[in-house]
């Protein structure tokens, strides 16, 4: 309601990936070294910034505040 | 006369007293929200009582102070509001403001009530003039007779009166969590769609007709069914794990509605159980109007507009 977030950047915190070639503008990007390791970032990263994961291409999350 | 406005007052007060025990919701549940709400209910009572003799002695001021505490309870409503709204905060799920303006009208009519059998009490006693002791027995017949019809109508209804819930299958692909074809959330972790696998509950509300199936794609509907939901079987996840909250998306396809939860406790029955029983918010209800009876299938569209015929004449909405 009171929200006045409009740029993807304030929705899309962080994203991390395991394409190391995966580029982005607007958000951190955090590179994985395989699933695992991209399952522990953004198990983490989620937790202390309150946001959920959400994966947009395969190896690739985006942490979101909704 | 006296005894009258005495006997009113506690009539209305124990019409108050009565709501106050129907109520479902847990709260208030605490003596301090008894206390605010019996006073409140008690001067209400009281005011109610006053008018009809007031009237009688041509103490036409006095009667007119029955405006001022209109604008008393419209306070109530304000109060339960804001304090709900403020409280949302502290909530897992939040009731939805909706819910909150539901809950609010409910304690501000509440004291309407009281108020309005006070003064039918001092009527009904006026008309009857009966013994001392009879006029407590009427006062009593009088709260009866309205909280029996209070429980029969001021109710209203609940989403198992307006539609079926069954069980339905929590599948995925790739990291969309569906139901039966409905793309419900994007669930990146895959430790987190285990858990929808192992834990998730999905149900599906299906609604009886047109109407109910609009008034359950209503956000602020879906909200309340998500907060009473997980009020009784409760939800694994805390603040900081959104991923895991509930979530209901509509079957477009279907015209239904998809709740999806992780109880606490609890299976698919208790969870089915929660829903029937959410109240049907008046800020969400579609009736079926004239229109959409006699138009058959409980079409939501004026007859006019399916028919492609101009109106004739009226606006057509039932």
């Amino acid at each position: 309601m009171g929200d006045v977030r409009v740029r993807a950047s304030e929705w899309i915190l962080a994203i991390v990936t395991t394409d190391p070639d995966y580029r982005a503008t607007g958000a951190p990007v955090f590179y994985a070294r395989d699933r695992d390791d991209l399952e522990r970032i953004v198990l983490y990263l989620s937790r202390v910034t309150l946001g959920s994961a959400h994966e947009i291409q395969p190896g690739t999350l985006v942490i979101m505040r909704h | 006369m006296v005894w009258d406005v005495v006997l009113g007052s506690l009539a209305g007060t124990a019409l108050r007293i009565y709501t106050l025990r129907v109520d479902y919701r847990q709260y208030p549940s605490y003596p301090q929200g008894y206390a605010i709400h019996l006073s409140m209910g008690l001067i209400a009572s009281f005011l109610g009582a006053l008018a009809f003799p007031a009237l009688l002695a041509r103490e036409f001021a006095a009667a007119s102070f029955l405006a001022l505490a209109a604008t008393q309870f419209r306070e109530v409503r304000k109060v339960e509001r804001e304090a709900l709204s403020r409280l949302e905060e502290t909530e897992l799920v939040r009731r939805g403001a909706a819910y909150i303006e539901g809950i609010a009208r409910v304690f501000e009519t509440r004291n309407y009530l009281a108020m309005l059998v006070a003064l039918l009490d001092t009527v009904v006693l006026w008309l009857v003039r009966p013994s001392p002791a009879g006029a407590v027995l009427v006062s009593a017949a009088v709260v009866m007779v309205a909280a029996v019809s209070i429980g029969r109508s001021a109710r209203g209804s609940t989403v198992g009166q307006i539609a079926t819930v069954r069980p339905a299958r929590i599948e995925f692909d790739g990291p969309l969590l569906s139901v039966e074809g409905a793309v419900l959330v994007n669930v990146g972790r895959l430790q987190a769609r285990e858990i929808y696998l192992r834990h998730g509950v999905a149900a599906m509300i299906e609604p009886r007709d047109r109407a109910a199936a609009a008034t359950l794609a209503n956000p602020g509907q879906r909200q309340a069914i998500l907060h009473d939901v997980v009020a009784r079987v409760g939800v694994r996840m805390d603040v900081d794990e959104p991923e895991f909250a509930p979530i209901s998306r509509r079957h477009v396809e279907r015209d239904a509605v998809i709740v999806v939860v992780i109880p606490q406790a609890g299976g698919f029955e208790d969870v089915a159980r929660a829903i029937r029983s959410v109240p049907v918010l008046e800020s969400s209800v579609r009736l079926a109007g004239r229109d959409t009876r006699e138009g058959g299938a409980g079409s939501l569209i004026p007859r006019h507009l399916e028919s492609g015929a101009p109106p004739a004449g009226g606006s057509g909405r039932g």
